[in-house]
Protein backbone atom coordinates (compact mmCIF):
# COMPACT_ATOMS: atom_id res chain seq x y z
CA UNK A 1 0.00 0.00 0.00
CA UNK A 2 1.07 3.58 -0.54
CA UNK A 3 0.20 6.46 1.77
CA UNK A 4 -0.16 10.20 1.61
CA UNK A 5 -0.94 13.12 3.92
CA UNK A 6 -4.60 13.82 4.67
CA UNK A 7 -4.59 17.58 4.14
CA UNK A 8 -3.03 19.33 7.13
CA UNK A 9 -4.15 16.79 9.70
CA UNK A 10 -0.74 15.18 9.98
CA UNK A 11 -2.31 11.80 9.35
CA UNK A 12 -1.01 9.42 6.72
CA UNK A 13 -3.79 7.62 4.86
CA UNK A 14 -3.76 4.89 2.23
CA UNK A 15 -4.15 6.06 -1.38
CA UNK A 16 -7.25 3.90 -1.63
CA UNK A 17 -10.03 4.36 0.91
CA UNK A 18 -12.39 1.45 1.57
CA UNK A 19 -15.93 2.68 1.04
CA UNK A 20 -18.61 0.76 2.94
CA UNK A 21 -21.62 1.48 0.76
CA UNK A 22 -22.20 -2.18 -0.07
CA UNK A 23 -21.64 -3.49 3.46
CA UNK A 24 -24.82 -4.62 5.14
CA UNK A 25 -26.69 -4.05 1.89
CA UNK A 26 -25.57 -5.98 -1.17
CA UNK A 27 -22.72 -7.58 0.81
CA UNK A 28 -23.72 -9.59 3.88
CA UNK A 29 -22.11 -9.27 7.31
CA UNK A 30 -19.80 -12.27 6.99
CA UNK A 31 -18.47 -11.24 3.60
CA UNK A 32 -18.19 -7.60 4.67
CA UNK A 33 -16.09 -8.58 7.71
CA UNK A 34 -13.87 -10.73 5.52
CA UNK A 35 -13.34 -7.86 3.09
CA UNK A 36 -12.59 -5.34 5.84
CA UNK A 37 -10.05 -7.70 7.42
CA UNK A 38 -8.46 -8.33 4.06
CA UNK A 39 -8.18 -4.60 3.38
CA UNK A 40 -6.57 -3.99 6.77
CA UNK A 41 -4.11 -6.83 6.14
CA UNK A 42 -3.20 -5.20 2.82
CA UNK A 43 -2.38 -1.90 4.50
CA UNK A 44 -5.64 0.03 4.10
CA UNK A 45 -5.97 2.34 7.09
CA UNK A 46 -8.75 4.53 5.73
CA UNK A 47 -12.45 3.55 5.70
CA UNK A 48 -15.42 5.59 4.54
CA UNK A 49 -18.36 4.32 6.55
CA UNK A 50 -20.90 6.00 4.25
CA UNK A 51 -24.17 7.51 5.38
CA UNK A 52 -26.41 4.49 5.28
CA UNK B 1 -6.33 25.57 -5.01
CA UNK B 2 -6.79 22.46 -2.86
CA UNK B 3 -3.08 21.76 -3.15
CA UNK B 4 -2.14 25.32 -2.27
CA UNK B 5 -4.26 25.22 0.88
CA UNK B 6 -3.44 21.57 1.65
CA UNK B 7 -7.04 20.48 1.40
CA UNK B 8 -7.53 16.76 0.86
CA UNK B 9 -9.64 15.60 -2.09
CA UNK B 10 -11.33 12.20 -1.69
CA UNK B 11 -13.38 11.34 -4.79
CA UNK B 12 -16.18 8.81 -4.35
CA UNK B 13 -17.33 6.50 -7.11
CA UNK B 14 -14.07 6.61 -9.11
CA UNK B 15 -15.34 3.62 -11.11
CA UNK B 16 -18.61 5.47 -11.78
CA UNK B 17 -20.78 2.90 -10.05
CA UNK B 18 -19.17 0.13 -12.09
CA UNK B 19 -19.56 1.79 -15.49
CA UNK B 20 -15.80 2.16 -15.80
CA UNK B 21 -15.02 -1.45 -15.02
CA UNK B 22 -15.61 -2.86 -18.49
CA UNK B 23 -18.50 -5.04 -17.38
CA UNK B 24 -20.96 -3.08 -19.52
CA UNK B 25 -20.17 -3.46 -23.20
CA UNK B 26 -21.48 -1.99 -26.40
CA UNK B 27 -24.56 -3.87 -27.61
CA UNK B 28 -24.16 -6.53 -24.93
CA UNK B 29 -26.76 -7.53 -22.32
CA UNK B 30 -26.19 -6.44 -18.73
CA UNK B 31 -24.15 -9.01 -16.81
CA UNK B 32 -26.20 -10.86 -14.18
CA UNK B 33 -26.01 -9.39 -10.66
CA UNK B 34 -24.34 -6.21 -11.94
CA UNK B 35 -25.48 -2.92 -10.46
CA UNK B 36 -27.44 -1.78 -13.50
CA UNK B 37 -29.66 -4.83 -13.12
CA UNK B 38 -30.96 -3.71 -9.73
CA UNK B 39 -30.15 -0.03 -9.34
CA UNK B 40 -33.31 2.10 -9.62
CA UNK B 41 -31.34 4.45 -11.84
CA UNK B 42 -30.76 1.78 -14.47
CA UNK B 43 -32.95 3.37 -17.09
CA UNK B 44 -31.27 6.67 -16.46
CA UNK B 45 -27.77 5.28 -16.83
CA UNK B 46 -28.52 3.27 -19.94
CA UNK B 47 -30.13 6.22 -21.67
CA UNK B 48 -26.99 8.25 -21.02
CA UNK B 49 -24.44 5.80 -22.30
CA UNK B 50 -23.64 6.91 -25.81
CA UNK B 51 -20.89 6.21 -28.35
CA UNK B 52 -18.48 8.51 -26.50
CA UNK B 53 -18.74 6.34 -23.41
CA UNK B 54 -18.05 3.13 -25.29
CA UNK B 55 -15.18 4.72 -27.22
CA UNK B 56 -13.60 5.63 -23.89
CA UNK B 57 -14.08 2.07 -22.64
CA UNK B 58 -12.35 0.74 -25.75
CA UNK B 59 -9.37 2.97 -25.01
CA UNK B 60 -9.29 1.96 -21.35
CA UNK B 61 -9.33 -1.68 -22.39
CA UNK B 62 -6.42 -1.11 -24.77
CA UNK B 63 -4.35 0.77 -22.18
CA UNK B 64 -5.07 -1.80 -19.48
CA UNK B 65 -4.05 -4.67 -21.75
CA UNK B 66 -0.77 -2.91 -22.54
CA UNK B 67 -0.04 -2.59 -18.83
CA UNK B 68 -1.19 -6.10 -18.06
CA UNK B 69 -3.72 -4.77 -15.57
CA UNK B 70 -7.50 -4.69 -15.38
CA UNK B 71 -9.69 -1.76 -16.45
CA UNK B 72 -10.69 -0.92 -12.85
CA UNK B 73 -7.03 -0.92 -11.83
CA UNK B 74 -6.20 1.44 -14.69
CA UNK B 75 -9.04 3.80 -13.78
CA UNK B 76 -8.15 3.85 -10.08
CA UNK B 77 -4.46 4.34 -10.85
CA UNK B 78 -5.37 7.24 -13.17
CA UNK B 79 -7.54 8.75 -10.42
CA UNK B 80 -4.89 8.71 -7.71
CA UNK B 81 -2.20 9.82 -10.15
CA UNK B 82 -3.94 13.21 -10.41
CA UNK B 83 -1.79 15.60 -8.39
CA UNK B 84 -4.52 17.00 -6.13
CA UNK B 85 -6.13 13.66 -5.30
CA UNK B 86 -5.43 12.36 -1.80
CA UNK B 87 -7.16 8.99 -1.85
CA UNK B 88 -9.89 7.41 -3.98
CA UNK B 89 -12.92 5.89 -2.24
CA UNK B 90 -13.56 2.44 -3.67
CA UNK B 91 -16.84 0.59 -3.12
CA UNK B 92 -16.28 -3.12 -3.74
CA UNK B 93 -19.20 -5.54 -3.37
CA UNK B 94 -17.09 -8.70 -3.37
CA UNK B 95 -13.69 -9.79 -2.07
CA UNK B 96 -12.60 -10.43 -5.65
CA UNK B 97 -13.44 -6.82 -6.59
CA UNK B 98 -11.54 -5.55 -3.54
CA UNK B 99 -8.50 -7.67 -4.40
CA UNK B 100 -8.59 -6.38 -7.95
CA UNK B 101 -8.99 -2.75 -6.86
CA UNK B 102 -6.01 -2.88 -4.49
CA UNK B 103 -3.81 -3.92 -7.41
CA UNK B 104 -4.21 -0.39 -8.77
CA UNK B 105 -1.55 0.78 -6.34
CA UNK B 106 1.19 -0.78 -8.47
CA UNK B 107 -0.05 0.52 -11.85
CA UNK B 108 1.87 3.46 -13.33
CA UNK B 109 0.11 6.06 -15.48
CA UNK B 110 2.23 8.14 -17.87
CA UNK B 111 1.66 11.40 -19.74
CA UNK B 112 0.78 9.59 -22.95
CA UNK B 113 -1.98 7.67 -21.14
CA UNK B 114 -3.32 10.91 -19.69
CA UNK B 115 -3.32 12.68 -23.05
CA UNK B 116 -5.14 9.85 -24.77
CA UNK B 117 -7.75 9.64 -22.01
CA UNK B 118 -8.18 13.42 -21.93
CA UNK B 119 -8.81 13.41 -25.68
CA UNK B 120 -11.87 11.18 -25.23
CA UNK B 121 -12.96 12.48 -21.81
CA UNK B 122 -11.90 16.13 -21.77
CA UNK B 123 -11.07 17.63 -18.34
CA UNK B 124 -13.97 19.67 -17.03
CA UNK B 125 -16.46 17.80 -19.19
CA UNK B 126 -18.73 14.89 -18.45
CA UNK B 127 -19.71 11.92 -20.60
CA UNK B 128 -23.12 11.83 -18.93
CA UNK B 129 -25.00 13.94 -16.46
CA UNK B 130 -25.56 12.64 -12.95
CA UNK B 131 -29.18 12.37 -11.78
CA UNK B 132 -28.84 15.41 -9.54
CA UNK B 133 -27.39 17.67 -12.24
Amino acid sequence: MKFTSLGRTGMQVSRLCLGGMMFGQRTNETDSAQMINYALDQGINFIDTSNL
Amino acid sequence: MAQKHEVAILPWSPLWGGLLTGKYRRDQPLPPDSRLTFDPLTGFWESNLGPQFYDLLDLLEELAAAKNCTIPQLVLAWTISQPAITSAIIGPRTLAQLQDNLGAIEVEINDDDRQRIDALAPPGGALAKLPNQ
